[in-house]
């Protein structure tokens, strides 16, 4: 049977043992990396420890015990809500859950928050208090709003008209006010190379709040370190620019009088070619780029090129029109002097048989040849020889006409030659009156006539 | 409006200016017939080389001019029509047909020479200058195309 001494003993061991566990607990709650804190249903903060403290930027934990949870929150309403809340908690005491809460310390500074809580209950099963686990989740939550952000800011480039419209100048405005948007910095713009890449010009520059502007240039050799640095890396991320070893060229003449503090250049390739950049600049504080940014300023940079190329593609196929244009009009222009041959035969003697049939459009085209051989060549008389042409009727007769008519106003007299017994039975059957026009049966006889009148003598040679 | 109007041999060489008003229009015309008078011209050249463009009001100065000039013994030839005028010409149905045309200045002036009147021996194929018929009707027209004012003599 036990002593008293024996139970002093035990109780002094299992006192220790308590005590023990309740260090490890104590030590283990204050190092945490989360913040932990405690209150009673009433909203009272009765605990809290350091991780909490440096969460909330709090200078220590006696700032916090004794206030109430809601003391932080920015409005009335919102301390209210959370009041109400409390009691909801209290009095229903639904199932414990995780909330992400925007809010701010106790300098201002916005943060996000993920609190666990769950309820302390005394033996009884009454509540005591809740006990809460805070994290700082702003980073991530930044991160990942930044990401959806990008995300749709790159599909809507994807799916933009704009920019593979093959026009230069808009797709680049689209895409430079698309960036300053969403890495939120003030001025976004993308410079492109000349050919022997000795500068780098403006094409398009986007200043948040002013619009666009274009134009500005740089000599490469001015800021080799830049311009070499563009060459051999992927993106150019300066969170100081004015140290930052391939921006601070810049630093006097560029930086300082507008007033940016960081940069974020990523070149634009093609074709295996470094053909200009995309350039992010912050105005106001250094900021740090994050990575996710930095694969966002690369992505711009793809577009441009992938617009860049839409242009080319664009100029490549108005290129090929134009040339196609071009070889349809020469084989036209052959085509129209084959079918309407002007043939000077001797001086002042023009001969134009005619072949086919003649419909309007042709005869304008006979006209047109006609009228410009007489001034070409000075002529005074014209055979027209339809020999060739299988109908002659009042359309064809009156076409004809036309054509002899310009020519007399040319200072050309028209003899008509080729007429067949049938042609000469069809033009007196339909009733066409060509009394006025100076009609042959065959070349051979309209040519005497032609030489006769411009006052040309044929004689055959004393053998 | 600039002299356009000078004396060749027998011939008054009229260079018509391009984008004529239709008031200089009638203001050239009566200069024509002023002048045909003065120098006794036989042949009225209408130069139209410098013309580019054409209407039915340019067809119809063509037709009264060469009326007048008729009326005073003088004919009148047009040289130097562009394709494009004549071109459209023909679409108006302005087929100038009692009028003589040729190529260009020298052919103008070579067939003036061809068909002189003022010779004491003419030549048999020479084209006899047109007969003077129908007066009254000449004039009404001429009243219609310058009501202005009366002409000078």
């Amino acid at each position: 049977m036990a002593t008293q001494d024996d139970l002093m003993r035990r109780i002094d061991e299992l006192e220790k043992a308590l005590g023990e566990s309740e260090r490890r607990y104590q030590s283990f709650v204050e190092n945490h990396p989360y913040g932990i804190h405690e209150n009673a249903p009433d909203g009272t903060i009765t605990y809290v420890n350091q991780a909490y403290c440096n969460i909330f930027e709090f200078d220590s934990p006696d700032q916090v015990v004794g206030t109430k949870i809601w003391d932080l929150m920015p409005t009335e309403e919102a301390k209210e809500w959370l009041r109400q809340h409390l009691s909801h908690l209290v009095n229903d005491q639904p199932e414990p859950a995780t909330d992400v809460n925007p809010g701010a310390t106790v300098k201002g500074k916005p943060i996000v928050v993920r609190i666990d809580w769950d309820y302390l209950r005394d033996a009884d099963g009454n509540i005591t208090g809740f006990i809460n686990v805070t994290a700082d989740v702003t980073t991530q939550k930044r991160a990942e709003a930044f990401l959806q952000e990008q995300s749709k800011t790159l599909g809507d480039l994807a799916k933009s008209e704009v920019v593979s419209s093959g026009e230069l100048k808009p797709a680049l405005g689209e895409v430079t006010e698309a960036s300053a948007r969403t890495l939120n910095v003030q001025r976004s713009s993308v410079w492109l190379y000349d050919e022997q890449q000795t500068k780098i010009t403006c094409a398009d520059l986007y200043e948040a709040g002013k619009g666009h502007s274009e134009g500005i240039e740089l000599i490469a050799a001015d800021y080799p370190g830049y311009f070499a640095a563009l060459k051999d890396k992927r993106i150019i991320t300066a969170n100081d620019a004015h140290t930052h070893p391939s921006t601070k060229e810049f630093s006097e003449s560029y930086l300082s009088p507008l007033g940016i503090s960081s940069m974020l250049d990523a070149p634009i390739w093609q074709a295996g070619k470094m053909v200009g950049v995309v350039c992010n600049e912050h105005v106001g504080p250094a900021r740090k780029w994050t990575l996710e940014e930095q694969g966002f300023a690369t992505s711009i940079a793809d577009f441009v090129s992938s617009a860049i190329s839409a242009q080319q593609r664009r100029q490549e196929a108005a290129e090929r029109a134009r040339l196609q244009q071009e070889v349809i009009e020469a084989q036209q222009r052959t085509l129209e002097e084959l079918s309407t041959p002007v043939i000077p035969i001797m001086d002042r003697i023009l001969v134009m048989p005619l072949i086919g049939s003649i419909d309007s459009l042709r005869a304008k085209d006979i006209t047109r040849a006609l009228l410009r051989g007489i001034r070409e060549q000075r002529a005074k008389v014209v055979i027209l020889d339809v020999t060739g042409v299988p109908i002659v009727d009042s359309g064809v007769a009156n076409h004809l006409n036309k054509t002899i008519q310009a020519a007399r106003l040319k200072g050309a007299r028209t003899i008509v030659t080729g007429i067949s017994d049938a042609v000469a039975e069809t033009i007196v059957d339909l009733g066409i009156d060509w009394s006025a026009i100076e009609t042959l049966s065959d070349l051979q006889t309209g040519l005497l006539a032609a030489l006769d009148s411009v006052g040309i003598v044929l004689a055959r040679k004393r053998s | 409006m600039e002299t356009v109007i000078q004396k060749l041999e027998g011939l008054l060489l009229v260079s018509v200016p391009r984008d004529l008003m239709d008031d200089e229009v009638l203001l050239l015309r009566r200069q024509v017939v002023q002048d045909v008078r003065r120098h006794h011209s036989r042949w009225v050249l209408l130069d139209f080389s410098s013309v580019d463009i054409c209407d039915s009001f340019f067809g119809r100065f063509i037709q009264s001019t060469a009326k007048m000039a008729e009326l005073m013994g003088a004919r009148v030839i047009v040289s130097g029509l562009q394709d494009a005028v004549i071109e459209t010409m023909i679409e108006l149905g302005m087929t100038l047909d009692n009028i003589e045309a040729v190529l260009d200045l020298d052919d103008a002036l070579a067939f003036s020479r061809e068909n002189r009147h003022d010779v004491i021996v003419e030549d048999e194929s020479a084209p006899t200058p047109p007969a003077r018929t129908d007066l009254a009707a000449l004039w009404n027209e001429v009243e219609r195309d310058a009501p202005a004012k009366p002409m000078e003599t």
